[in-house]
């Protein structure tokens, strides 16, 4: 039988349905696509990162979200105003949780794997790159007026 | 009859406030721990009444956090709930044969958190006036 190392599901689609879900269900907040003509802020945001790797695959999820809109889930989160480490830690565990969706999804698709713990940056927004083999599903979302950035690296193999 | 005691193992604090923001109006004395090493000990230490326990964590995961209370005549019994971005049947059938009595995958719901210690502690907890008489 050949084993095909295509993922039968859309990556786009993946990343969506997780990164609304925990929006909705973790935050009680709504997302929308973000239209072309929005002007994405020039900010220094955080950069959350987390991999999911398995024997077929290996993936990085980044979410990059604004200082304010970080501080504003935080306190959704915890339930009071957050300081620094703790807005940090906060946005590493909402991209924990959006990659643990993703996890699953792949996982239902042939593609188990195991999550990393989130890294936390801050700084200028990034774009990763897709090389040979790879693939990349790269979404801008606006959540009231801020303006969340999702993407996604992966890599599969039969 | 004495406050439960309720242990939250989670490497992440945003988690841990979460756990204990779900239990703000739960009577019951709150503990922490940040890895599986510190749950240990903090378990050994306290005795608690249950255990929400995070799979993914540095140091010592959950599962080998599990394993060495199985073997420790005190927390063998404890009962553990799981509270994991994880969700993986592998995952959760290896904790389910380690006798953990629930597993709440992340996103969770204050509530549904709350009413499954709410049911587990009512039940290891359960006042001697209401066995039933030993005849």
């Amino acid at each position: 039988m050949m084993i095909s190392s295509q993922l039968p599901v859309s990556l786009a689609d993946t990343v969506e349905l997780a990164l609304k879900e925990i929006f909705s269900k973790q935050l009680k907040l709504s997302l929308v696509p973000a239209i072309a003509s929005d002007e994405i802020p020039d900010l220094k945001v955080f950069h959350a990162s987390v991999s999911i790797t398995g024997e077929r695959v290996k993936a990085s999820v980044l979410l990059q979200i604004s200082e304010a809109f970080a501080a504003k889930a935080t306190k959704i989160l915890i339930g009071c105003d957050g300081e620094g480490a703790e807005i940090e830690d906060a946005t590493g565990e909402l991209c924990n949780m959006i990659s643990g969706r993703i996890k699953s999804e792949l996982t239902t698709a042939g593609f188990p794997g195991v999550l990393g713990t989130p890294t936390i940056t801050f700084g200028s927004r990034i774009d990763l790159r897709d090389t040979i083999g790879s693939e990349l599903s790269r979404a801008e979302w606006v959540c009231g007026t801020d303006h969340i950035n999702i993407q996604m690296l992966i890599h599969t193999q039969p | 009859m004495s406050l439960p005691k309720i242990l939250s193992v989670d490497d992440s604090r945003t988690m841990r406030m979460m756990v204990k923001r779900a239990f703000r109006d739960f009577q019951c004395e709150l503990f922490e721990a940040a890895d599986g090493a510190e749950g240990l000990a903090a378990a050994i230490a306290n005795k608690p009444d249950l255990i929400v326990l995070d799979y993914n964590m540095p140091v010592m995961d959950g599962v080998t956090m599990l394993r060495n209370m199985r073997e420790n005549a005190e927390l063998k019994r404890t009962p553990v709930i799981m509270l994991s971005a994880e969700d993986s049947n592998e995952i959760i059938s290896t904790v389910a044969r380690l006798g953990v009595r629930d597993y709440i995958i992340k996103p969770f719901e204050d509530e549904n958190l709350l009413s499954k210690v709410t049911r587990i502690i009512t039940l290891e907890r359960k006042p001697e006036t209401d066995q039933p008489p030993v005849v």
